[in-house]
């Protein structure tokens, strides 16, 4: 009898260790509860090389590269920033933000929206960055940041030259499934962008 | 045969232990390239290396340095990302520079601008990566090693400010 309900206890025991710790995450919070959901409305084309990104985004530098903005409130000191990005990349109204005169619900709505709803918020660290008019280091051709495609997120905690991540790994996937290329392949783990080939 | 065998298979491991090589040759320490893709590809155009000539400028300082080899480290320790920092330059080549930085200062940690607006930008990204960096000028260029002009919008928002402003926008320049 004892050895039969041993037989049954091992496969009904890991089944409820499982539910029990799944249970809290499924009926727990979400962001979608409060009326997110991930829109997914208006994405460009992920473009490829310089001439894929001036054919898509346009010249560097220009007014649609910091068109629209978003504020991110870093995990690790509760500051919040504002974070300036093109404007094909975001600012459209949905249910939890107001338009900003953008033409899609990528970054601001869908990537920090998942992030949020996912539960690694807390990832989101010290410091954030997107729009800046600057150079790639060493040279004189324009980063992704000079059209606003790419945003550095937990500078602090995945600095340029780390070939390793420990913490955007957390919700690196989410922005690759926005079409967003992550700069861990180049050993700059903090960087993510919308572009490949560049 | 079997010497026919184990030479066929000493060629074959040849040929993969050379790939191996050349491929790890090639990446970084830990596999992986160092620099994004644009570093590597020939056919991205880079910024003309404008010196300003003339020109009165705003510059952004981030310090300012007895010897070129000081000014150097300093700079080597100071980043932002992937994006490009200040540049190492000799106070002597601006007008006016030398008085601002101090006596002390012959080599500046510097990023040059055309605008009130791109100094203000570059001031606050190098504030937030935790430099202090001030606003001087305007100066007037003498021509000296580049300093990054062009990296500021147009006014007329179509693209980087590639030119010089005006004399009438010059002399307003604060």
């Amino acid at each position: 009898m004892l050895r039969r309900f041993g037989r049954v206890g091992g496969r009904v025991l890991p089944l409820g260790v499982a539910l029990l710790v799944a249970l809290p995450a499924l009926t727990g919070w979400h962001y979608a509860k409060q009326g997110w959901r991930d829109h997914h409305t208006g994405y460009p084309p992920v473009p490829n090389g310089y001439n894929g990104i001036v054919n898509v985004f346009g010249q560097p530098c220009a007014a649609n590269a910091h068109a629209v903005w978003m504020t991110v409130t870093l995990a690790d000191t509760g500051v919040s920033k504002k974070v300036w990005f093109h404007k094909k990349l975001g600012g459209m109204a949905t249910e939890m933000l107001s338009g900003k005169g953008g033409s899609s619900t990528n970054l601001d709505n869908d990537v920090f929206g998942h992030i949020q709803n996912n539960h690694v918020y807390q990832y989101v660290k010290t410091d954030v960055g997107s729009y800046n008019c600057r150079f790639i280091s060493g040279t004189t051709k324009y980063s992704t940041h000079a059209w606003g495609i790419a945003i550095d997120v937990s500078w602090n905690y995945e600095p340029d030259g780390q070939c390793s991540s420990t913490s955007n790994y957390h919700f690196s996937s989410i922005f690759q499934n926005h079409g967003w290329t992550w700069g861990l392949a180049w050993c700059d783990p903090m960087h993510f962008q919308y572009a490949t080939g560049y | 045969m079997r010497r026919v065998i184990a030479i066929i298979v000493g060629l074959v491991f040849g040929a993969v232990a050379g790939v191996v090589v050349l491929a790890v040759a090639g990446r970084g320490a830990t596999g992986q390239p160092a620099g994004p893709p644009a570093l590597y590809d020939a056919s991205v155009p880079g910024a003309p290396l404008d010196t300003g000539v003339g020109e009165r400028l705003l510059l952004v300082v981030g310090g300012s340095y007895a010897t070129q080899e000081e000014a150097d480290a300093a700079n080597a320790r100071f980043t932002i990302g992937d994006l490009q920092g200040f540049y190492v330059i000799p106070a002597t080549a601006y007008l006016g520079l030398s008085e601002a930085v101090g006596a002390a200062g012959s080599y500046v940690l510097a990023s040059a601008f055309r605008t009130r607006e791109g100094a203000d930008e570059f001031a606050a990204l190098a504030g937030s990566a935790g430099v202090p960096a001030r606003i001087v000028g305007p100066v007037t260029s003498l021509g000296g090693p580049f300093a990054g002009l062009g990296q500021e919008s147009d006014p007329s928002g179509q693209g980087p400010l590639l030119h010089a402003l005006s004399p009438q926008e010059q002399a307003a320049l604060r």
